[in-house]
């Protein structure tokens, strides 16, 4: 049935253009938003204490950023854009966590509601699945902060342990799938 | 001036808070498109609610991991920094790195008695500058690939380029996979084991529950835990 319904959608790709479009719209405002809100830290501190890097070294650090980072920087956005989608694409590259928590995260938002990946119909669900996925980091995150470590001496140790072997567990699960 | 105390002052607590907000909105924003569109496309409501309870329930085990690396990362760049960097792009391994890549440039290193008032500003120019790579270039390349694929859609056989960018999704898997098996330090036969273990246990699972749907949501996370508690056990 999903089949079927697909190619009728597909047929129809006049209409996506519209959500399509509004949902770049969306993300290339809240990117710059994003870019601005970036170097806010930055530049408080050189407006409130008066220490900034030079320009030249500004520079440097640039170049050392882009020197070990850089490649990542262009390879995961185009790598990971089949599974993620435009919307998804938008979300994970500001949130982050792309490999061990969006991918898993779309992934299941996918699977469960029987959308394939690459399609329309994939692409709202993967936005739905990251969206919800990067509330949840957010607000572990927070909480996290603020309640620092105390948390940590609550755990049992080998529970801590087994966080080192999350990434590849993570991985071999959804190549399961 | 107190390095600790400017570290988390609450000047940069609202200077850190623009971009934690940014990252929630956007999401909510994207969530409440998404929703109207997928009524709109006719996806089912009880699939869609099942697709956020799953991506809910997935996403809560990894949020969890961060959790160590964040108290080390609060001792070296303070809690507002902390808080903002990991709720954006950049792992707080890569932040920790720029941070020291960052601070060498003075010749200190993070945590140590030099790290002083410049060191900090920086770390914190550092993590800018890096993150801003990912930002720029998701920027620059999104709605040129969003073309690119309807440009394919519409050119080709519909059902190819699905195909294709199945086969993408499943060579980036395979690439993230093994990529974490074989590391600079070799071969590592415990991560292997736990991939077996986890992807089986996925895929049983799956078989199990194919009308379960409630079951299916937390496959994930079961497989997840399955394979790092059993791992654990054997090593």
């Amino acid at each position: 049935m999903f089949y079927l319904e697909e190619e009728i959608i597909m047929s129809k790709i006049d209409q996506e253009t519209d959500f399509n479009g509004k949902l770049i719209k969306i993300g290339i405002i809240s990117l710059c938003f994003a870019i601005i809100a970036n170097f806010i830290p930055a530049l408080y501190l050189w407006i409130a204490y008066g220490v900034i890097p030079s320009g030249k070294d500004i520079l440097k650090i640039w170049g050392l950023a882009a020197g070990t980072f850089g490649i990542s920087w262009i390879v995961q956005p185009i790598a990971y854009y089949s599974i993620l989608g435009t919307s998804g694409t938008y979300i994970a590259w500001l949130s982050g966590s792309v490999a061990d928590i969006r991918l898993p995260a779309v992934t299941m938002a996918q699977e469960v509601s029987g959308v394939e990946s690459g399609t329309q119909r994939g692409d709202v669900m993967s936005t739905i699945g990251i969206a919800s996925s990067v509330l949840v980091s957010i607000t572990f995150i927070t909480i996290f902060t603020f309640i620092g470590s105390e948390i940590l001496y609550v755990l049992p140790k080998f529970v801590i342990d087994s966080f080192n072997k999350k990434g590849v567990i993570l991985l071999s699960s959804i190549s399961g799938r | 001036m107190n390095l600790k105390y400017i570290m988390d002052s609450p000047g940069l607590w609202i200077a850190s808070c623009f971009t934690v907000i940014a990252v929630a909105v956007q999401s909510v924003i994207f969530l409440k498109a998404a929703l109207k569109e997928a009524k709109r496309i006719k996806i089912p409501k009880d699939k869609y609610v099942s697709g956020i309870r799953s991506a809910i329930i997935t996403s809560i085990g990894p949020s969890l991991s961060p959790a160590i690396i964040l108290i080390s990362l609060i001792t070296v760049i303070g809690a507002p920094t902390t808080w903002m960097r990991l709720s954006d792009v950049g792992a707080a391994r890569t932040e920790l790195s720029m941070v020291t890549l960052a601070s060498g440039l003075l010749g200190v290193s993070p945590s140590s008695v030099g790290f002083g008032m410049k060191a900090f500003s920086y770390s914190v120019w550092g993590m800018a500058l890096n993150d801003l790579g990912w930002l720029l270039v998701a920027l620059f390349l999104t709605h040129r690939m969003s073309k690119g694929v309807k440009i394919l859609y519409s050119k080709y056989d519909p059902k190819w380029i699905k195909l294709l960018m199945f086969g993408a999704s499943i060579g980036l898997f395979a690439f993230l996979l093994s990529s974490q098996l074989v590391t600079n330090t070799g071969f590592k036969v415990d991560f292997l084991v736990a991939a077996f273990i986890s992807g089986i246990t996925m895929l049983i699972m799956l078989k199990l529950f194919k009308r379960h749907q409630r079951l299916k949501e937390l496959s994930l996370g079961i497989a997840m835990l399955v394979g790092m508690l059993v791992t654990h056990a054997i090593y």
